[in-house]
C-alpha cells in the first residue's frame, strides 16, 4: 500500500531547527520505499484558483490560511499502517513541534471504479 | 441483529477467522450473521453439528465466496481468496476442519491506537462480543444512527488505511496490550451495577478470552482477577443506597 505523509509546519521554526530537520530528512528520502516527495514553498507564495459564475477567479495566498500549513509531502510504500506510522514517527522525532498526518493513497484510477 | 446467548460464545471466534480470510470486517459480519441465522433455523431441527464453530465458519465462508463471485468487481479479493483456498482451506460441510483462532489479531485491530477510544470500545463489543449496534448505542446512551455511522467509519478506516490484522511485534506488544486491557476495563466499568446491557459480563468474557489466548501475560490475568473480584462483590456493594466499605 501507499501512504502520503503530509508534513505540517509552523512559521516558528528557526533556521537552525530547519537545518537539523533537513539533515535528518535527507537520508530518509533516499530510502527505497520512498515513492516520491515534494517540498513546498511558503504558503504566502500560493495562488488559489476558483470558479465563479463560469469565470476563473484568482486570489493571492493559500486556500485555508492557518498558523499550521502543509510544508511538504512524502509518498511511501508500506505493508500496513503500522509501518507507515513508524516512518512518520521517525521523521516527527526530528522536529520540535507541529505534526505529520498519515493518509492512505487510493490506488484506483479516477472513474475506473 | 442480536446474536442469541447460545451463539454468543461462537461469534467472536467465527468473525475473527472470517476477517482473517477476507480482511474485510463488514463482509465478515454480513456472512457471519447469515450463517448464525441458518444455524438458528437448522440446529434445533437437525441437532447441533459436531464442531459448531467450524460449521459456522464454513457456512459463512461459502456465503462470502458466493457474494464476492456475484459481485465480480472485487477482482483483487477473488485472487486473495483463491490464494487462501489453496493455502489452508479445503473444508466441505461434512468434513469439519479446525480453523485457527484469530480473535487475538481481531482485538488488536479493533483496539489499534489509530482509532479513537470510543470507537475501539464500540468495535470490540461489536466484533468480539457480538453485541448489536442497537445494544451498543443503548449502552453508551448514543443515538443509534451515530453509533452505526461510527462503526461503519471505523470498519472503512481499518480497510482503507491498512490497519494490520496481526498481533503486534514484541517491542510494541506491552503498549498495545495495555491499550487492549484499558478497553476491556472500560467496558467493565461502564456496565458495573446498572440495568443496561450487561457490559460487565461482556468484559469478563473478553477477559477470559485474553487469558486463554495469552496465558503468559500476567497483566491480562490480573485484569481478569480484578474484574471477577469486583463482580463477586456486585450485590453486596450497596446497602440501603449506601456504599459498603470493602472491610465490612
Amino acid at each position: 500500500m501507499q501512504y502520503a505523509l503530509l508534513i505540517y509546519s509552523t512559521e516558528e521554526s528557526t533556521p537552525e531547527e530547519r537545518r537539523v530537520v533537513e539533515a535528518g530528512v535527507a537520508p530518509v528520502l533516499a530510502r527505497p520505499y520512498v515513492t516520491s516527495w515534494a517540498r513546498l514553498h511558503a504558503p504566502q507564495t500560493a495562488t488559489t484558483v476558483r470558479q465563479q459564475q463560469g469565470e476563473t477567479l484568482l486570489t493571492d495566498g493559500p486556500f485555508v490560511d492557518t498558523k499550521e500549513f502543509l510544508g511538504g509531502l512524502i509518498v511511501i510504500e508500506a505493508d500496513n499502517l503500522d509501518v507507515a506510522l513508524a516512518v512518520a514517527a521517525e521523521l516527527q522525532a526530528l522536529r520540535p513541534s507541529s505534526a505529520i498526518e498519515v493518509r492512505p493513497v487510493r490506488d484506483e484510477v479516477p472513474g475506473g471504479g | 441483529m442480536a446474536v442469541d446467548g447460545v451463539f454468543r460464545d461462537h461469534w467472536g471466534r467465527v468473525l475473527a477467522t472470517l476477517v482473517g480470510m477476507f480482511r474485510d470486517i463488514e463482509l465478515a459480519e454480513d456472512v457471519a450473521q447469515e450463517a448464525f441465522a441458518i444455524a438458528a433455523e437448522r440446529w434445533p431441527r437437525d441437532g447441533e453439528p459436531a464442531n459448531p464453530t467450524a460449521w459456522l465458519i464454513t457456512t459463512a465462508r461459502n456465503r462470502a465466496i458466493d457474494q464476492i463471485r456475484r459481485q465480480q468487481v472485487l477482482t483483487e479479493k477473488t485472487r486473495l481468496i483463491a490464494h487462501e483456498l489453496t493455502q489452508h482451506l479445503e473444508p466441505t460441510m461434512d468434513q469439519p476442519t479446525t480453523f485457527r483462532d484469530e480473535r487475538l489479531e481481531l482485538i488488536f485491530t479493533c483496539c489499534h491506537p489509530a482509532l479513537s477510544r470510543e470507537t475501539q470500545v464500540a468495535l470490540t463489543l461489536r466484533t468480539l462480543g457480538g453485541l448489536s449496534t442497537e445494544e451498543i448505542a443503548r449502552a453508551f446512551l448514543t443515538p443509534f444512527d451515530t453509533m452505526s455511522k461510527r462503526l461503519t467509519r471505523a470498519k472503512h478506516k481499518i480497510r482503507d488505511a491498512g490497519i494490520p490484522f496481526a498481533v503486534p511485534e514484541d517491542h510494541e506488544l506491552p503498549d498495545r496490550l495495555a491499550a487492549v486491557l484499558v478497553i476491556v476495563y472500560l467496558v467493565f466499568n461502564e456496565g458495573w451495577g446498572d440495568g443496561r446491557v450487561d457490559l460487565a459480563a461482556e468484559a469478563i468474557r473478553l477477559g477470559w478470552a485474553l487469558v486463554e489466548l495469552m496465558p503468559d501475560e500476567s497483566e491480562a490475568l490480573g485484569l481478569l482477577a480484578l474484574m471477577l473480584l469486583n463482580d463477586a462483590r456486585r450485590d453486596a456493594r450497596v446497602r440501603e443506597g449506601v456504599f459498603v466499605p470493602l472491610d465490612e
